[in-house]
């Protein structure tokens, strides 16, 4: 709701401008201004949100300036599962961890961010290794209103409910977030997907069930090593996405939460369905499945090699 | 006998507002123009009624949110004008052709240089038009600096999206 809150604000709008300014008619440097700007903001507003608000603007680019979708789309979407790794309200695996593990927010960003700013970085790599630099035209964007009194109730409700939760009175956060955001903007509340919710309700149910009868078969492996929980977390996100893989793992035996956060971010990039944020980008831009693997799988195996690698030491 | 007093204005209020300032529709008109090669077709939604009839709608989305929605025909396979939206029964409805088909339309629409005025949202709504038929609206803010977004519609293309 509060994310929503702050998308619907219209704040988010206002940055591409700037974004178009900034990168200075250079496509290498868009490129690199959305990835950090997309990691940054998907930490804070979840990452299928970043992609509603960030995928629009690529295909603006891409009919104005003649910039090369596919790519961009592609690249944004990694940056906005891998950037959504740093905090624990970035995605709802996050979110599921952040709860059953009961991580300080500190603590967990601060865990995080050396992984979140090394995935970051060789994404950035894919950006400037590969295809030839191209120049466009910089053009002027006239600015969407801004709904202030959204933007600041929605932004100091995050704060506040990240607070409260940490402080172990998650169930005051949801009676405030509805009574302020009914009294800042009442449409908000009617946005909220009630079908979403049950959706994520029978990923628990079921996956849950399944982790279960996974467990009584001895069909997973043990997760005892930090590199098996890694590994095994990272395949079963490209088998039945980040979130459900989640799920199950905790079901399944409780791993160590780092090895499984690292496994379960990184596996929301890779095949298309590991994670909902790749989904939500491929239907809004329209690029194919094939153009999306072209990038994903192979920054999903490079990423992970490296992440094991720095695991290990 | 007395008359009954007559209603209140719905709105008003605004007394900074009382006097008409032309250069602000000229400033909207320019906002639409400069937006208008900016906007994108966004995913078509297609609903399918209780008689078995097919409706579909194409968002035009700037940035993100959502601008206004054209109707499609499907029987023409063409824009529709504002205000007849299509029931179609017994057709085939192929996302990606319609998705084409607005985008042609969009490269082709143009604004109309005229205004009206929403007081309930306090903005300008400029007409676009495609061969002849005003197909949307772009709401500017009063002063014309803003685009005004369909957030309801924002929403709408949300769920379906997901």
């Amino acid at each position: 709701m509060v994310s929503r809150g702050l998308e619907l604000s219209g704040v988010f709008t206002r940055i591409a401008p700037y974004i178009i300014q900034l990168s200075d008619g250079d496509e290498r440097r868009f490129l690199f201004i959305m990835i950090v700007i997309v990691s940054l903001s998907s930490s804070l507003i979840m990452n299928d949100t970043a992609m509603f608000v960030f995928i629009p603007l690529i295909m603006t680019m891409s009919k104005i300036a003649e910039i090369d979708m596919k790519k961009a789309v592609s690249l944004t979407a990694i940056a906005a599962n891998v950037g959504s790794a740093l905090t624990p309200i970035g995605n709802p695996q996050n979110i599921i961890m952040w709860r059953v593990y009961r991580i300080s927010v500190h603590e967990f960003i601060l865990t995080m961010f050396p992984y979140a700013f090394l995935w970051v970085f060789i994404l950035i790599l894919f950006v400037f290794i590969g295809g030839s630099k191209k120049q466009f035209r910089v053009f002027t964007m006239p600015d969407v209103k801004i709904n202030r009194t959204l933007m600041v109730s929605s932004a100091t409700l995050l704060f506040v409910d990240v607070v409260l939760i940490q402080l172990g009175h998650a169930l005051w956060a949801l009676p405030l977030t509805l009574a302020i955001l009914a009294i800042a903007e009442p449409g908000v509340l009617l946005s909220i997907d009630v079908a979403l919710i049950f959706t994520f309700a029978f990923i628990f149910i079921d996956f849950k069930e399944l982790s279960m009868l996974m467990h009584a078969f001895n069909i997973l492996p043990p997760l005892k090593s930090s590199i098996s929980v890694v590994l095994l977390s990272a395949g079963l996100s490209q088998l039945i996405s980040n979130v459900p893989a989640t799920v199950v793992l905790i079901s399944a035996g409780k791993p160590e939460w780092l090895p499984l956060a690292l496994g379960v971010n990184l596996g929301g990039t890779g095949i298309v369905i590991g994670s909902l944020a790749n989904l939500i980008a491929l239907r809004i831009s329209g690029i194919g499945i094939r153009d999306f693997h072209k990038y994903s799988i192979p920054y999903f195996l490079i990423a992970l090699g490296i992440s094991i690698l720095v695991v290990f030491v | 006998m007395v008359a009954p007093a007559s209603l209140p204005i719905k709105g008003g209020g605004k007394e900074d507002r009382k006097v008409f300032d032309p250069k602000l529709i000229n400033r909207a008109i320019d906002v639409v123009k400069t937006a208008l090669s900016l906007f994108t077709v966004g995913v078509p939604l297609i609903r399918r009624g209780p008689a078995g009839e097919t409706h579909v709608d194409v968002p035009v989305m700037y940035m993100g949110v959502a601008i206004d929605r054209v109707h499609y025909d499907p029987y023409l396979k063409a824009p529709s004008p504002k205000g007849r939206p299509v029931r179609a029964w017994n057709v085939e409805i192929d996302p990606q052709e319609v998705r084409q088909t607005i985008e042609v339309a969009l490269k082709e629409a143009y604004v109309i240089e005229a205004a009206e005025f929403r007081e309930p949202e306090d903005a300008w709504a400029i007409p676009v038009a495609w061969n002849r038929l005003i197909i949307m609206h772009v709401k500017v803010s009063y002063d014309g600096r803003e685009l005004i977004p369909d957030y309801g519609l924002t929403e709408e293309v949300r769920r379906y999206v997901i």
